[in-house]
């Protein structure tokens, strides 16, 4: 008979053209098993299957319901294929079936498929023991309780081809192949969340976890109740971000990049987002040092469904839908760096760029990720480089900490006069210059709350003169 | 290739004579109570077994229960060769009526053992009463876990 010595064997590796049934097919057109034969190995696994249904009624019944006599019959085949499976040589195999007791080939079925079995659920241990931290519900349940209660239900010998066993496995991956079954389905969902864990492990836990709740904020849901795949929403972020030439590690996008990324994709040919997309994700694998091959061909599968995601996105205007940015934060966060002023030639070239756009959103971009000191931003402002609603749309870029900074600047004497903030802000009158009226325009509607947090930065740095 | 249905049907011709062969030797039991099968009683045996199995949605591989219940019940003081094969053909009838209605909650030896015990007791040899009254009320007894 045979061998087939699950040592030598890949785990994992099973050829899954070296079907029973497709074997036989091939091997009976091929004149190499005669109809004869196919019907003899027929006659055996009959045989069997009255050995599984007195197995499995416990000697107590010779018969069952069509139903589950239907159900041993897949197991005893999955089990023949799974043997089948494991042997790499075609001929062999042929022979092997033709001579051999269908019953013996079941038995060391049955025994790979044990081993196969255990293996797995090493390999269930491990994903658990390397689980993302995050708050969504199904990645937690599937990893913490479903896969792990599908290995207390399953059952080689009378369910072997059963996938659900009773379970949900509600975690979507990015890729799953729904048409295997029984643990060569679990094998490969947990190969494929290992890897995207793996990926994922990339990038901080902290990025990861504030990009589904931006996810969430932007589709009004709570992100932990829904069935999303971290992988994908974190991959498209860290190619698009990459996209905006940003770090391969910076998966957080502001809303001002989004906005950039919407202009330079919009101005692209369509023709042009394959390699635009292919040559991004390439940046990010070598940045990122990503050397395990079954990541890299992850990363390019989902090239092809990226593509199609950002046609449509483009077409539709929904790109802020695929690419996640980040909600406009109250905590602060600094952008002016106090001692970087630009260069006069390189501010000049900045406002040509800026002048050049047409959507507001697109010039608060390009000033939000190239001025980086309080001095150049007041300059922007001056250059008469936006008009009207333009000045808002940059104003809501900038965080509390910034609003503070450009206030005691613009509004020093104001501030001074009044006993607070929130007095000098009602006591602001139009009829400055013009941007200075969208600032007062923009202080007198944002929230009391917002107001107050501003007042209180303001303050610790008075006091911190 | 490998649903059951036609896996079974398509075989069953296959198994039959061996299936024929196995049925007749019962008679070497059966004679002793005056009781034998012919080929042709065999092979009708067969045929409303196969038919039983298709209408109650149940497969059986073998002919166990066939062989068992012809061993149990050619001892019946109520059974003569006139009307041995259409009794057995009931009795199989009734047995595989029983596993459904019991969903398979009683072993075949044990069922088996009942149904004879009610036919000789309580039936008085009514292939009629066994079926209609008193199988009906044993499979409620069954379902309930009061037997």
């Amino acid at each position: 008979m045979g061998t087939a010595n699950p040592l030598a064997i890949p785990m994992g590796g099973v050829n899954p053209r070296n079907n029973l049934f497709s074997l036989l097919q091939t091997a009976n057109r091929a004149g190499l098993v005669s109809e004869a034969e196919v019907q003899n190995i027929q006659v055996k696994i009959l045989d069997l299957l009255k050995d599984v249904i007195i197995s499995f009624t416990s000697n107590q019944s010779s018969s069952v319901t069509e139903e589950t006599a239907q159900n041993l019959l897949r197991s005893i085949i999955y089990c023949l294929d799974f043997y089948c499976m494991k042997m790499d040589d075609q001929p062999t195999l042929i022979q092997t079936l033709q001579s051999a007791d269908i019953k013996d080939i079941y038995k060391e079925g049955l025994e790979l498929l044990g081993l196969y079995v255990e293996e797995t659920k090493k390999l269930c241990r491990r994903v658990k023991a390397e689980k993302l931290a995050t708050g969504l519900i199904a990645y937690n349940t599937t990893i913490d309780k479903a896969i792990p209660d599908f290995f207390s239900g399953y059952d080689i010998r009378f369910q072997a081809h059963d996938s659900t066993a009773d379970i949900d496995i509600d975690y979507p991956l990015m890729f799953d192949d729904m048409n295997i079954k029984g643990i060569l389905y679990i094998r490969q969902y947990l190969e494929k969340l290992s890897l995207e864990n793996a990926f994922c492990r990339l990038f901080t836990p902290k990025d990861i976890e504030y990009l589904l709740k931006s996810y969430g904020r932007t589709y009004h849901i709570r992100y932990e109740d829904y069935l999303l795949n971290i992988c994908e929403i974190v991959l498209t972020n860290a190619i698009c971000s990459k996209m905006l030439d940003n770090p391969a590690s910076k998966i957080i996008i502001s809303p001002a990049e989004g906005s950039m990324l919407k202009g330079d994709l919009n101005r692209a040919a369509p023709e042009e987002l394959p390699s635009i997309i292919k040559r991004a994700a390439n940046k990010m694998i070598a940045e990122l040092s990503i050397t395990e091959p079954a990541i890299i061909d992850y990363v390019h599968r989902y090239e092809a469904e990226l593509l199609a995601r950002l046609k449509s996105a483009l077409q539709h205007d929904t790109l802020s839908k695929l690419v996640i940015t980040t909600a406009v934060s109250n905590t602060p966060e600094m952008t002016f760096d106090p001692g970087k002023k630009m260069d006069n030639h390189r501010f000049r070239l900045l406002v040509q760029r800026v002048l050049n756009c047409t959507e507001p959103s697109e010039k608060a971009g390009i000033i939000m990720t190239n001025i980086t000191s309080v001095t150049d931003f007041i300059d922007i402002l001056k250059a008469d480089c936006l008009f009207d609603d333009e000045y808002l749309t940059l104003f809501e870029q900038l965080g509390d900490l910034e609003i503070s900074v450009l206030l005691r600047i613009v509004f020093c004497e104001e501030l001074r006069a009044a006993g607070s903030l929130e007095d000098a802000v009602a006591g602001l009158s139009k009829g400055y210059i013009d941007w200075k009226d969208q600032l007062i325009m923009f202080l007198q509607n944002i929230s009391p709350y917002r107001l107050k947090t501003i007042a209180a930065l303001i303050e610790s740095q008075e006091s911190g003169q | 290739m490998w649903e059951i249905a036609a896996f079974t049907r398509d075989l069953a011709s296959i198994e039959e004579q061996t299936a024929v062969s196995a049925i007749l030797e019962t008679n070497l039991k059966a004679q002793k109570y005056g009781l034998a099968l012919s080929e042709k009683d065999a092979r009708e045996i067969m045929a409303s077994r196969n038919y039983v199995l298709k209408s109650l949605g149940r497969v059986e591989l073998g002919i166990d229960v066939i062989n068992k219940i012809i061993s149990v019940f050619c001892t019946s003081p109520y059974i003569n060769q006139s009307d041995y094969t259409v009794i057995i053909n009931d009795l199989v009838e009734g047995f595989y009526y029983m596993k459904n209605e019991t969903r398979d909650k009683v072993d075949d030896d044990d069922l088996i053992a009942l149904m004879k015990k009610y036919f000789d007791d309580r039936c008085h040899g009514s292939v009629e009463l066994l079926l209609n009254r008193e199988l009906g009320t044993l499979a409620r007894y069954i379902r309930e876990g009061r037997l």
